[in-house]
């Protein structure tokens, strides 16, 4: 309940504190060549739409333009498509933008990225970007490419692969290739386990999985970076004697501290070695010992951050947190400033960079 | 009571321009460089002009400041009168310094400068500051801020003074 509550309450404040509708009328050129895109799906979801993130993030993004006083082109739906020679900020969102409702569904996601692209647009994320959203096994091949420390993993076939599967120490992970946050992770323990999780898996559609080695740690840090900036970070805390994920949805406690200084600029390094402009990486370290090299659980390109939990507040459970409304920063306002935070550190790299300017078309 | 009046103004002018150079700022990495530029007499030739929008500016200085934008962000910082904002944002919109590539921060007099200077050092960002720091050149008479320029030689930052980029105003 308490999650709609913050949904309704967060909406609210952007629109009635956070965005200047002033302004954003003023800035609002159909000759503008930077294009929001919002709502891919318009008009249907309507409901989901506004009960979901993506709103939330797509509004970030307006506030951010708007705040910048850059002339922009507010396009809704699928009229998208007819847009070509323009610069295009947008939200990946597999809920909003897989219209046919693909179980597999990053190949799709990718082509509309490039058929935006072959277009002549520029588009935030780009295509390369848009590859690793929530794409596993695309996430690990690169890793293995520009050699980026990660759990030893094997991406496999859940049809043709048992054999491999067996053949792997228990206990460890299976992951489902297209997921987000914990969802599709499972824990093997043996082999009974195994088959009962493939078999599941086969009868969902999930042909391709990845297993990974169960890495010794307690905590894992979710590691925010913009351009050449770590923005946010956050460890997240296994209470549990047993592996589970560290979600903080999960029950796991927080610590907004303690960031290993020693691997800021290898996180910089391996964003750009990816050619990312954002990226959100989940890391953890063999025995919690970041003297170590850290590995990689995870990388996302589009993240949605958790705002950092405040001072007055801090003995007390994240999830606690996100219940209270009668304080003086509220999750639901703190959520959202910390996401029109992150899309304007975003412009503003797009825009120190030079890959956005105000330029408007010249029809 | 006028000079209450002008206090107060100034301090909410400057409060705001304040806040919004810090705005700026924030949103960039801690140890990126950024280049500050004072207009008149640095970007501006205003020697001898009593009409600030009717001024001309130096082109090799026009030159060095979009050289610098390739380098990092650059911020105009200039002591000029609140009311000619707009017409100075026009000024150099004409010159292709559009926002937010190119940001424009008013203060109500120079000494105000180190506050924005101060607070840019502090966020960790490396500044380079041209500015002439002189005055008087509408009326063909140059003075210097010596205060302002003692207290900016105390700064952590590259400064570029008159002697600097005097020979690109030729």
């Amino acid at each position: 309940m308490y999650k709609y509550l913050n949904q309704f309450l967060g909406l609210g404040y952007l629109f009635f504190v956070k965005l200047n509708w002033v302004k954003a009328i003023k800035l609002h050129n159909k000759k503008a060549s930077l294009v929001v895109w919002v709502w891919p799906n318009y008009p249907h979801q309507k409901l989901e739409y506004f009960g979901r993130s993506i709103i939330i993030a797509e509004l970030a993004n307006l506030i951010a333009v708007v705040n910048a006083g850059l002339p922009y082109r507010l396009i809704i739906g699928r009229k998208i498509g007819k847009i070509k020679d323009s610069k295009i900020i947008y939200q990946v969102s597999h809920e909003f933008l897989n219209i046919f409702k693909f179980i597999h569904y990053p190949p799709f996601l990718l082509g509309v990225a490039k058929a935006l692209e072959s277009q002549n647009n520029t588009i935030f994320l780009n295509s390369k970007e848009v590859a690793f959203w929530e794409n596993k096994d695309y996430m690990q091949e690169m890793f293995l490419k520009l050699n980026i420390s990660h759990p030893k993993t094997f991406v496999l076939d859940t049809m043709k692969d048992l054999k491999s599967f067996a053949s792997l120490s228990y206990p460890y992970i299976i992951k489902e290739v297209n997921s987000q946050g914990s969802k599709g992770l499972h824990k093997i323990v043996d082999y009974n386990n195994l088959i009962e999780t493939t078999n599941d898996l086969l009868h969902r559609g999930e042909a391709t999985v990845i297993a990974q080695q169960i890495v010794k740690m307690t905590k894992d840090i979710r590691v925010t970076i913009v351009g050449d900036e770590v923005i946010l970070y956050y460890w997240r805390i296994n209470n549990d004697k047993e592996w589970r994920p560290t979600s903080t949805n999960r029950g796991s406690s927080v610590d907004f501290g303690n960031f290993p200084e020693k691997w800021r600029h290898y996180f910089i390094d391996i964003t750009k070695r990816m050619e990312l402009s954002t990226a959100a990486y989940d890391v953890c370290w063999e025995n919690d010992d970041v003297e170590t090299q850290p590995m990689i659980l995870e990388v996302s390109p589009s993240f949605q951050p958790n705002p950092t939990l405040p001072s007055h507040l801090n003995t007390l459970p994240y999830k606690d947190y996100k219940t209270l409304y009668f304080t003086k920063k509220p999750y639901f306002k703190e959520r959202i400033n910390v996401l029109v935070m992150v899309a304007e550190k975003k412009l503003a790299y797009y825009i120190t960079s030079g890959k956005i300017n105000n330029e408007l078309k010249i029809k | 009571m006028k000079r209450i009046l002008k206090r107060i103004f100034s301090g909410v002018v400057d409060k705001k321009f304040t806040a919004f150079a810090n705005k700026k700022m924030n949103l960039l990495p801690k140890g990126s460089t950024i280049y500050i530029f004072d207009i008149d007499n640095t970007i501006a030739n205003t020697y001898g002009q009593k009409y600030l929008t009717a001024v001309n500016d130096f082109p090799e200085m026009i030159k060095l400041v979009k050289e610098k934008r390739k380098e990092g962000m650059v911020y105009f910082l200039s002591a000029r009168n609140i009311i000619t904002y707009s017409s100075t944002k026009q000024w150099l919109q004409k010159r292709g310094f559009n926002t937010p590539e190119y940001e424009l921060i008013f203060v109500t007099e120079p000494s105000k400068k180190i506050k924005i200077l101060t607070d840019a050092i502090n966020k960790g960002l490396q500044v380079e500051y041209y500015d002439d720091l002189c005055y008087n050149h509408e009326n063909g008479n140059i003075k210097k801020y010596d205060n302002v320029i003692k207290a900016v030689l105390e700064l952590k930052l590259k400064y570029k003074g008159i002697n600097d980029f005097g020979h690109l105003q030729q």
